[in-house]
């Protein structure tokens, strides 16, 4: 619970205020999101004493860029900075090959990782069809997704959200031999080189900033930031001392096939095949608690042979690179506020990470549902702070 | 027997793939000469982007819509083959467009995933599925390696008939009028762009029934480039490109995907279609000189050249077989 004391003041102009006191925590966050989103100096004065919030994001990945563009675009009353010890093209979306396909969590409601999905795909896909796509990275990919036997679920969830989603029928199967069902549909390619690129500079325009600085500990921010928002993936293995996150290592080879316009996808999630601009990605590995970064060439052969065997104008490919990635696994996504304590202060810790195989699917519905959490936390005051 | 083909695009080269691999064992010796002032990447098919699609109506010609399948089931046949890519043969996936709803074509059995597109997709009319690409440039160089052929310019043709050429083969395509005169027979001028575009991935084609076939933005990317079009002018000869044209093309281009607008333009070309109400395909007897010479013509495939090439080529081999037959030529017999 926490008390508001507004004072009118003269400077204030055409808000007339009384001395309140308010009790309620919704109310109170209510009434503040809606007076900063006024642009009220009272509540920015009231809380920070005059100056804005100072949020501090740590990761830059896809999660940590688009929570924070999110964060900086949507809160005025935020002064957001970056920290991050990798910046793209060294992180692990750069890696990623960007389609958007969901990473299932076992122990996520699917309702929200449906929200999530679709509140990302509806977002690249307005994207898609402006003219920042190609600087973005993002675009419209069709393809198939096939399955040796055929799966429990023919229709998952989000079959609704991509376009034109319906069963392969046999005449397409007729080129995939060795599959008995399929699924056909329309997705987006996001990519992360060009699309990590895309959102520093969105966020550099909200008026946020970059600085490369590893975080190994949260009392690091607490002296300098108001509110810290956790995006650092992997990282929090050490910085949340999360030891339910673990990594699934990927790896993948980018080969030169422009004549290749559509994915396929092995329903096992083993093989894929993702056409990007310049190169196509080939995959893959799940190596579970693998932490190995070094390329593995009895992984490559494997990778190659079997993208070959779903589709034979591979083998007149040309390999371009090979590349490790650490999925970011947890069976649960953690997305939440907690209280970090340090000496008499108490900063809120927005956590967003454990985004696993699926981080660039979900992330534009997680970043909202983290500014959601900033937003709430605005209003919360620090013990020794003075109003 | 002596064959004279005239003509280097994928009509001609097709034909005398296709006799030759049918006849070569039956009739020996069988030289297959092509004879031409233009040859790949020269000619009408290596400017064409090179998707399979016919016209959205077949107006009843039942022949034609039965060349287009055979050509698309003899591609397909190919699609997993170690040439494919050397051919220039992949599949795309795309949409076709238009203002108001129209029958489903003749085609939509033969290509795959056909289905209308969905509220979410587009807020006009219009369908999706996956075909083919057949890329000129690639293809006319694959064929000509594969043709037991030499090519030479069709000035050698006349000496040719004095040396006892047996059967011509008339794949002139829009010229064919300066051989023999058809007035059935007209140039259909398109001017393309060519685009540094890689992350385009769907072919779009527009229709719009009031502006006729081809007058509709299109944009259809490619291995190399991406080509965007739009442009029919029946009866324009000229093949030079156009400032008024590149404009109206890239306009319309951006409009249908925006994010055409930041893409490089690498180039423009001009081409003929070589337009026909049906396609001729058919022989005859001349008289050249003082000599009989049979003709198989196999001209006027408009802006569907490469789409019904394999099987206007196929008709054009059983053309060739009925000569042989006239003359009795066959495995007993030499020449």
């Amino acid at each position: 619970m926490v008390i508001l004391i507004f004072r009118s003041r003269n400077k204030i102009g055409s808000l007339k205020l009384a001395s309140l006191r308010l009790k309620l925590l919704s109310t109170q966050s209510k009434v503040l999101s809606l007076l900063i989103s006024m642009r009220c100096p009272a509540a920015a004065e009231g809380i920070y004493g005059g100056r804005l919030c100072r949020v501090a994001v740590v990761g830059a990945g896809v999660i940590g860029l688009s929570t924070a563009v999110c964060i900086a675009e949507s809160i005025p009353s935020c002064a957001v900075t970056v920290l991050a010890e990798h910046f793209t093209p060294d992180t692990t979306s750069d890696v990623a090959a960007g389609i958007l396909l969901p990473h299932p969590f076992p122990e996520t409601p699917l309702h929200k990782q449906r929200c999530w999905f679709k509140d990302t795909f509806d977002h690249l896909l307005s994207i898609c069809n402006s003219t920042d796509a190609a600087e973005a990275g993002v675009f419209l990919l069709s393809g198939w997704q096939v399955f040796q036997e055929t799966p429990s679920t023919k229709d998952p969830y989000w079959s609704t959200v991509v376009l034109g989603f319906h069963m392969m029928t046999d005449a397409e199967l007729q080129r995939f031999p060795k599959y008995k069902f399929g699924q056909s549909f329309t997705t987006i390619k996001c990519e992360c080189s060009k699309y990590l690129l895309w959102l520093e500079k969105r966020l550099k325009n909200a008026g946020g900033q970059l600085h490369t600085e590893k975080i190994t500990g949260f009392e690091q921010l607490t002296s300098s930031y108001d509110i810290i928002v956790n995006c650092s993936g992997l990282g929090s293995r050490d910085l949340a001392d999360d030891q339910s996150l673990y990594p699934v290592r990927g790896q993948i080879l980018r080969v030169h096939a422009p004549w290749l316009k559509h994915f396929i996808r092995d329903g096992n999630g083993h093989t894929y095949i993702f056409p990007g601009i310049h190169s196509v990605t080939l995959g893959g590995t799940r190596q579970k608690h693998n932490w190995e970064m070094s390329v593995d060439e009895a992984d490559s052969s494997g990778i190659f042979e079997r993208c070959c065997e779903l589709e034979p104008s591979l083998k007149k490919s040309q390999v371009c690179s090979k590349l490790v990635g650490l999925r970011p696994t947890r069976n649960s996504l953690r997305l939440e506020r907690e209280f970090f304590v340090h000496g008499n202060r108490q900063v809120p810790i927005i956590h967003n990470y454990g985004h696993g195989g699926g981080g660039i699917s979900i992330h534009w519905g997680t970043a909202l549902e983290a500014t959601q959490l900033v937003k709430e936390s605005i209003n919360w005051r620090n013990p020794t702070s003075k109003l | 027997m002596r064959v004279a083909v005239i003509g280097a695009g994928v009509i001609g080269l097709s034909s005398a793939l296709c006799i030759h691999d049918r006849y070569h064992s039956k009739v020996t010796p069988l030289s297959i000469d092509v004879y031409t002032d233009r040859f790949t990447p020269l000619t009408t098919s290596d400017g064409a982007a090179g998707l399979w699609q016919p016209y959205l109506h077949d107006n009843g010609n039942m022949q034609e819509t039965k060349w287009n399948k055979e050509t698309f089931d003899y591609l397909l046949s190919l699609i997993n083959s170690p040439d494919s890519i050397q051919m220039g043969i992949f599949t795309q996936s795309g949409y076709s467009l238009f203002t108001e709803p129209m029958p489903e074509p003749s085609w939509k059995d033969i290509v795959l995933g056909f289905r209308h597109l969905t509220p979410q997709e587009m807020k006009i009319c219009g369908w999706f599925n996956t075909t083919l690409m057949i890329e000129g440039k690639s293809y006319l160089p694959w064929l000509m390696d594969r043709s037991v052929c030499t090519v030479s310019s069709p000035s050698f043709l006349p000496s040719c008939t004095k040396h006892g050429v047996d059967v011509i083969l008339n794949c002139t395509g829009v010229r064919a009028g300066e051989l023999q005169p058809d007035p059935l027979l007209t140039p259909g001028q398109g001017q393309i762009l060519r685009v540094d575009a890689p992350w385009l991935k769907h072919f779009i084609t527009t229709h719009n029934p009031k502006s006729g076939k081809y007058c509709s933005a299109y944009i259809i990317p490619g291995s190399r480039s991406v080509t965007v079009g739009g442009i029919f002018q029946a009866g324009n000869w000229s093949e030079a490109n156009n400032s008024e044209d590149h404009r109206q093309i890239w306009e319309e281009g951006c409009r249908l995907a925006p994010s055409l607008k930041n893409a490089r333009i690498m180039d423009d070309w001009t081409g003929l279609r070589p337009v026909r109400s049906s396609v001729r395909l058919d022989s005859e007897t001349l008289q050249l000189g003082n000599k009989q010479c049979e003709v198989i013509h196999n001209y006027g495939h408009g802006g569907c050249g490469l789409t019904m090439h394999w099987g206007c080529a196929l008709e054009a081999a059983n053309l060739f077989g009925k000569i042989l037959k006239k003359k009795r030529l066959t495995t007993h017999s030499r020449l």
